[in-house]
């Protein structure tokens, strides 16, 4: 679905990043790991093609993502931002609809099926109470879900998601990464940036370590998810157990 | 008498007819503000703070004594040669002190009071005009003589005025009204109420001006109201030379009778602006121009 | 969804056919109903009718042109800006215009040259600021507001000056140009004409508006070509502010206060407000310069001042409401 050829990503004073060479394929779930400050946000953006790379080139279902059409590139992937904009009113169902934008012709306004797949995304999302309600007027977590209900409302085939689960209380986290499950498998791609270490490893499928000095490293999660490596990224001593049939990792402390 | 006694004698006489010589050479007059002024001898040395002050200085012939003006002082053609202090809006304090001036002449209602109250305040006498009638033009003409001893030119001057004014008045200040719109500015539409000046002229000749009742004296009026009124002249003499573009521009509105006898007359601005004695050649012209009318609707009734 | 909102429009239609009537009706010459309904049959007074046809109605035209054009290029310049406070000036449009047209003024040049100098002299405005902020290839709304409002400033010195030494005469005409004053509106024909063009134009652009209002990054990510629509949003704004300054002059406060009074009634969908706004905006100007003509008749006072006093307590009650939200 989506390929890096030479891929790096543009952030200034870094002195010897590693080139991307990366391939995403369809029933992929991608978890993007690393401290704040490695660039998760900016290599999301640069994958949606929003921002330049410092070199090399990404792929988009064969093409060159630079060919594409803003539009058309729209109905391929899709974004989710860390912060929303909501300098103007609107209502929940409004803004859930302009997924629908890419779809659309100019002068083409939102028919009954866009407006039922709309309605459908935020039902997802547990909002369908709140669709007349001003955006302005949401939680945190209410925002972050309307953001997410507009992704599944603009359907892409690879879905970008930068701290999906940020502001998200506990059964919203579990509900949300639930249904990119679900997308996935029903033959989508998704590509993630995480901080919950745990919930990467229960819900990716493979995981990309992102140094801050701009090395990286990528592949299936169990190969990634290594002690060594993993101390290395987040400067942290860690602990690891079995439960349940899965891994968990604590972080180290020699309080309590 | 012994001789020294005489000789003492002689001396005391002419130390007190000198005194009393020098007690009677001191102008004493009272300005438009109505305070009073005192001057040791006639001034020599005059700052002029308007252009009508000017004007009105050389037609007494003290224009030489004019040792410094404001800007557009442009009558006579003398009056062009005069240092510039400024303009009457924003004077240069340090130019006028640089002229060493024995005497200010200032307008009061056209000048910036402080900036005149500070010369005052530094010693120099200053005269206040505010000639707001004719009879304020001919007064001032012979307050000027005074001030520079040019008595007898002004009181000349000031008896020409008068004698020309009563002229006006007897022709045509008894004939039959004509309702008349007098255009000060184009854009916004402008015009004078009854205190104005040319107001006063236009009743001078007999005129009416249609908007003398408003409050103020240059206010911005509709076109609609100009055409309830239905002026029988329209004339138009404002700042601008530009005037008959304004007259033009009355006449798309066919119904007015200024249009269609034609009675839109231009009145030269340099000859109504300033309260001089080319003031009344403006009315001369005014009045001939409505009479014009008046003859015109004497013929149109036959 | 936007149909329950349809009704309110049919109003707000209605409601600027009544100000367009009470605009003819009303004027520092009374008019009794009666000669109107004489005049409709064609039996008004040669008076009557010169009054109605050839200076209010013309006067109305231009006002409700001007204010149409004032309130979409305010709309605009809000979503591009993505700030409620930006009005069609923001960007020192009606600067560069005041500069020319005072310089005209000042050379004793006649009406058509004093108006076609506020025009030229907008349109510099519009490529220096654009020149500036978009020249260097970092262009965003950003770097065109910082631009704008230096820009702005400049010509705000320049009027200044120009105010400082201009003959007393002059000023009166000066002072109603910079406060915008309807009294010398040239034919409406080319506004109406551009307001009802520029409208269509933005059907199609409406809901990428909407898109764009949540972000340039959210709009790019939703498949806007993002550049390429600021670019034809400021050109519109633009175009639509100089000729609504060319035919009145500067006019505040309707291109300010009319959008957010119309999101208040309208929500946000920009395909509703645009048109709302236009309607609006020319009611809102149309009232004012009726006020204008008729409040200490028969003298006149300028339209902007109306536009001042009116706009100030309705900014603040507007202000007073969002912070009780």
């Amino acid at each position: 679905m989506m390929q890096t050829e030479n891929l790096v990503i543009h952030i200034p004073g870094r002195s010897q990043p590693d080139a991307l060479n990366w391939q995403i394929e369809a029933g992929q779930c991608w978890g993007i790991l690393g401290p704040n400050g490695a660039g998760k946000t900016t290599l999301l953006l640069t994958l949606a093609g929003l921002k330049a790379p410092h070199s090399g080139r990404i792929l988009l279902a064969g093409k060159p993502i630079t060919a594409y059409k803003t539009q058309q590139r729209a109905q391929h992937l899709g974004l989710v931002f860390q912060q929303q904009q909501d300098n103007f009113p609107a209502t929940v169902l409004a803004t859930a609809l302009m997924g629908r934008h890419p779809y659309l012709k100019s002068w083409q306004t939102e028919s009954q099926a866009d407006i039922a797949l709309a309605k459908q995304a935020l039902a997802k999302m547990e909002l369908s109470k709140l669709e007349n309600r001003s955006i302005q007027t949401l939680s945190g977590g209410e925002r972050q879900r309307l953001a997410l209900a507009l992704l599944l409302t603009q359907n892409p085939s690879l879905l970008l998601l930068d701290e999906p689960i940020n502001h998200l209380d506990l059964h919203h986290q579990i509900a949300v990464l639930e249904i990119i499950h679900q997308q996935v498998q029903s033959g989508k791609s998704a590509i993630m940036a995480l901080h919950d270490l745990n919930l990467a490893a229960r819900f990716c499928s493979h995981i990309l370590l992102l140094y801050p000095d701009g090395q990286a490293c990528w592949g299936e999660k169990n190969s990634m998810l290594q002690l060594p490596a993993l101390e290395k990224l987040y400067r942290q001593r860690l602990i690891t157990t079995q439960l349940a049939g899965e891994t968990l990792f604590f972080p180290y402390s020699s309080i309590g | 008498m012994r001789p020294t006694h005489f000789i003492f004698f002689l001396l005391l006489v002419f130390s007190v007819l000198t005194l009393i010589n020098k007690a009677l050479a001191t102008v004493k007059l009272t300005d438009a503000t109505g305070q009073e002024l005192k001057l040791a001898e006639t001034a020599k040395r005059i700052i002029s703070l308007s252009p009508h002050i000017t004007e009105n200085l050389f037609e007494i012939g003290a224009g030489d004594l004019i040792a410094g003006t404001v800007e557009f002082s442009d009558y006579p053609e003398a009056a062009k040669q005069i240092p510039l202090i400024g303009g009457y809006e924003q004077l240069d304090i340090e130019a006028i002190l640089a002229l060493e001036p024995d005497l200010i002449i200032a307008w009061h209602s056209g000048n910036p009071l402080a900036q005149v109250e500070r010369l005052a305040g530094l010693g120099i006498p200053v005269y206040f005009t505010e000639p707001r009638n004719f009879s304020a033009i001919s007064h001032e003409l012979r307050q000027f003589g005074q001030l520079t001893g040019k008595n007898l030119k002004a009181e000349k001057a000031a008896r020409t005025f008068e004698q020309t004014l009563h002229q006006l008045k007897s022709t045509y200040a008894n004939q039959q009204p004509v309702k008349v719109f007098y255009q000060v500015w184009e854009q916004p539409l402008m015009t004078i109420n009854g205190e104005h000046f040319i107001s006063q002229a236009l009743n001078i000749c007999g005129g009416e001006n249609i908007f003398a009742e408003l409050s103020q004296l240059v206010p911005v009026i509709s076109r609609e109201t100009v055409l309830a009124h239905n002026p029988e002249v329209i004339m138009g003499g404002g700042m601008g030379e530009a005037t008959p573009a304004w007259l033009n521009n009355w006449k798309k509105f066919k119904s007015l009778q200024a249009v269609k006898n034609n009675r839109l007359y231009f009145i030269p601005p340099s000859l109504v602006q300033r309260p001089t004695v080319r003031f009344l050649q403006g009315t001369q012209i005014m009045c001939e121009k409505l009479q014009a009318a008046r003859n015109q609707r004497v013929t149109s009734h036959k | 969804m936007t149909l329950n909102l349809l009704p309110r429009l049919i109003l707000l239609f209605l409601l600027a056919l009544l100000v367009i009537l009470l605009g003819l009706l009303l004027g520092s010459v009374s008019l009794p109903p009666e000669a109107f309904f004489a005049l409709l049959t064609g039996q008004g007074t040669p008076l009557h009718t010169t009054l109605i046809l050839e200076l209010r109605l013309p006067r109305v035209l231009a006002a409700f042109a001007t204010g149409g054009l004032l309130a979409i290029a305010g709309a605009l310049m809000q979503v591009l800006l993505r700030n409620p406070l930006a009005d069609p000036y923001v960007l020192g449009l009606s600067g560069g215009a005041a500069v020319a047209a005072l310089l005209a003024m000042l050379a004793g040049l006649g009406m058509f040259w004093v108006s076609s100098a506020a025009f030229a002299g907008a349109l510099f405005s519009t490529l220096l600021v654009f020149g500036l902020a978009y020249g260097s290839g970092q262009g965003s709304a950003t770097r065109l507001l910082l631009t704008g409002v230096v820009i702005a400033s400049g010509w705000g010195a320049l009027i200044s000056f120009l105010l400082a030494t201009s003959q007393a005469h002059q000023l009166p005409g000066m002072l109603y140009w910079l406060m915008g004053d309807l009294s010398h509106a040239p034919s409406s024909v080319i506004p109406w004409l551009v307001l009802l063009v520029v409208l269509l134009a933005l059907i199609p652009l409406g809901r990428t508006l909407n898109v764009l209002a949540r972000g340039t990054l959210q709009a790019a990510a939703l498949g806007v070509a993002v550049q390429q629509v600021e670019l034809i949003i400021f050109g519109l704004a633009a175009l639509l502010t100089a000729i609504a300054v060319t035919l009145a002059g500067s006019i505040g406060f309707v291109g300010l206060i009319v959008p957010h009074l119309m999101r208040m009634v309208f929500g946000y969908d920009q395909r509703i407000l645009l048109p709302a706004s236009a309607l609006a905006g020319g009611s809102l100007l149309v009232l004012a310069d009726t006020l204008a003509r008729i409040v200490i008749a028969p003298q006149q006072l300028p339209v902007g001042v109306i536009t001042a006093l009116l706009g100030v307590p309705v900014f603040l009650l507007l202000l007073y409401r969002s912070n009780r939200q």
